[in-house]
């Protein structure tokens, strides 16, 4: 586990080719030591989510690499050690709570390993809290316990890395608080790597040990921030005066600089 | 009662009753609307023809209608069970045809490209000006009708099925892939039951197709069938036998359709998406 530690050397990612090319990111270095909770905090079209499907993956950059464990991705990917929550749950619909957590493992592992993937599912639901809902299909559940499946569903592999898309991004405000302690709960009990894309400062300090704030034009990490607030973290850490000075230094990193 | 709950291992204990079927009441009260419409027509219609003398060869009143299926209700039964099996039959190919030639499409590029075009273009084709040629091909039996039958029907289920294999989650599509899951396991664990309602709703415009390709190949040549009797009737200006015969095709159209309902709510007790508010 100890050797899980993310790296991305000179990450540079464009798109489209000529005059049209666009440069998402730029040159981007980024180091996540194994076990830590990480926050890629940025305006929308900052590149977070390309970042993330990078580390993943998903997507090949134009130029540079990225290493986990000195290994490359694609090697952690074969290893299932790497576990991805998108925006959306993306669940089967005719699928329990239960198959949908497994559905991601049991394609990786094939018909051999069935007996374990409905045992690791299993305990993925019971780790988000949704023991009692594994037999109820998506449209039974809430927007909430559909993104906890969803969670499950990465879990189930027993990754080593958790990569999140903005996972409560479409969640209300009171569910969302919900998630985020639950979020930190599961972190805290299993001890993986999470990367986590927000565009929401309060998110980012409530459940992050270190925040990377990402500017846009070209995508890139403008500063590093480790948030120095005791754990377990509960709502009271939203009236710490520590949270209003972090929140306040990353709402001055996100404005906007005024046009020269 | 298919309530969605039906399908879970655990049934959910807090999950709310929800029938999704009206019982024999409310489809009752949903019916006499209609049925009293078309009752008040009949007697008019009945009241018209003999209130203006119109000809029982022009227009044949309800009763005398009512009393010439019953009289002839063996040829009409015999008929309408030749009609039965071409559309039954044909209706079969139809699904195996249009299904495979969707997933087909969906899973080889190369067949997107070179095939979809071509089942576009053969749409445009009139397809009823077809059946004298099937007749001339392969004479007055079955064979020409599921023929029409088919190139009637398959485009609706094809068309459909196709938006549907194609309307899969990104985010699921990015996650399959992610954990190595070929294109044919994306394509069976998850298109294709995705595909399932966009599916029925292609199969509910294709069964009354099957229908008309039926009726119009006996049209244009056979020797048993309803069609093949309303033209029977038509040169002996039985006007009552053609309406009889219209009648029973109708009615088989809507025995049909109302067939395939059943199929897809029993479907949908493993498939709940299939219903629209599941979705």
């Amino acid at each position: 586990m100890q050797s899980r530690q993310i790296s991305a050397e000179g990450v540079r990612m464009r798109f489209g080719s000529g005059s049209a090319a666009q440069t998402v990111l730029d040159d981007l270095d980024l180091t996540i030591r194994p076990g830590g909770f990480v926050t890629l905090l940025g305006p929308s079209g900052c590149g977070k989510s390309t970042l993330l499907k990078i580390l993943g993956g998903i997507l090949e950059p134009t130029s540079g690499r990225v290493l986990i464990g000195g290994r490359p991705v694609r090697d952690a990917v074969g290893d299932r050690q790497i576990g991805l929550v998108p925006q959306r749950p993306a669940l089967l619909p005719w699928k329990t709570a239960l198959e949908n957590a497994g559905l991601l493992r049991q394609i990786a592992t094939g018909a051999r390993g069935r007996t374990e993937t409905a045992q690791a599912a299993e305990r993925a639901l019971a780790l988000v809290g949704l023991a009692d809902a594994r037999g109820k299909l998506p449209h039974q559940l809430s927007g909430g316990m559909a993104q906890r499946v969803s969670i499950a569903r990465a879990l189930a592999m027993d990754p080593a890395i958790l990569l999140m898309d903005e996972p409560f991004g479409a969640l209300d405000a009171i569910t969302r608080d919900e998630m985020n302690e639950k979020l930190a709960e599961i972190w805290a009990a299993t001890g993986k790597t999470i990367v986590f894309v927000t565009h929401s400062i309060s998110e980012a300090i409530f459940l992050s040990d270190t925040v990377h704030v990402m500017g846009a034009d070209p995508g890139r990490v403008v500063e590093t921030l480790d948030i120095e607030l005791a754990r377990p973290r509960t709502r009271e850490v939203f009236a710490d005066p520590l949270f209003a000075s972090y929140s306040g230094r990353l709402r001055s990193l996100l404005e906007p600089k005024a046009a020269v | 009662m298919a309530t969605a709950t039906g399908t879970a291992r655990t049934p959910a204990p807090a999950a709310p009753e929800r029938p999704d079927r009206p019982g024999p009441r409310a489809w009752l009260s949903a019916v006499w609307p209609s049925a009293l419409v078309l009752l008040a027509v009949l007697v008019l219609w009945e009241l018209a023809a003999v209130a203006f003398g119109v000809s029982q060869f022009v227009l044949a009143t309800p009763s005398a209608i009512a009393a010439e299926t019953w009289a002839s209700r063996e040829l009409l039964l015999a008929a309408a069970w030749v009609t039965t099996q071409e559309i039954v039959y044909g209706f079969a190919i139809s699904i195996a045809v249009g299904v495979l030639l969707a997933v087909l499409i969906a899973r080889f590029h190369w067949l997107d490209r070179a095939l979809y075009p071509l089942v576009v273009l053969f749409q445009v084709v009139p397809k009823v000006a077809l059946a004298p040629i099937f007749i001339l091909w392969f004479g007055y039996g079955l064979t020409p009708k599921l023929l029409l039958v088919v190139v009637i029907a398959f485009f609706p289920i094809t068309l459909n099925m196709l938006v549907g294999l194609k309307s899969i989650d990104s985010d699921l599509l990015l996650l399959m892939r992610s954990v190595g899951a070929t294109r044919n396991q994306i394509l069976l664990r998850v298109q294709v039951p995705t595909s399932l309602p966009y599916l029925f709703a292609g199969l509910r415009i294709a069964i009354t197709l099957a229908v008309i390709g039926a009726v119009v190949a006996e049209f244009a040549g056979a020797s048993d069938g309803l069609g093949y009797l309303i033209q029977f009737a038509s040169t002996q200006l039985d006007t009552p036998l053609m309406f009889s015969a219209l009648i029973l095709v109708s009615l088989l159209g809507l025995a049909l359709y109302y067939g395939m309902s059943l199929v897809e709510i029993a479907l949908a007790r493993r498939f709940p998406h299939i219903r629209a508010d599941v979705r």
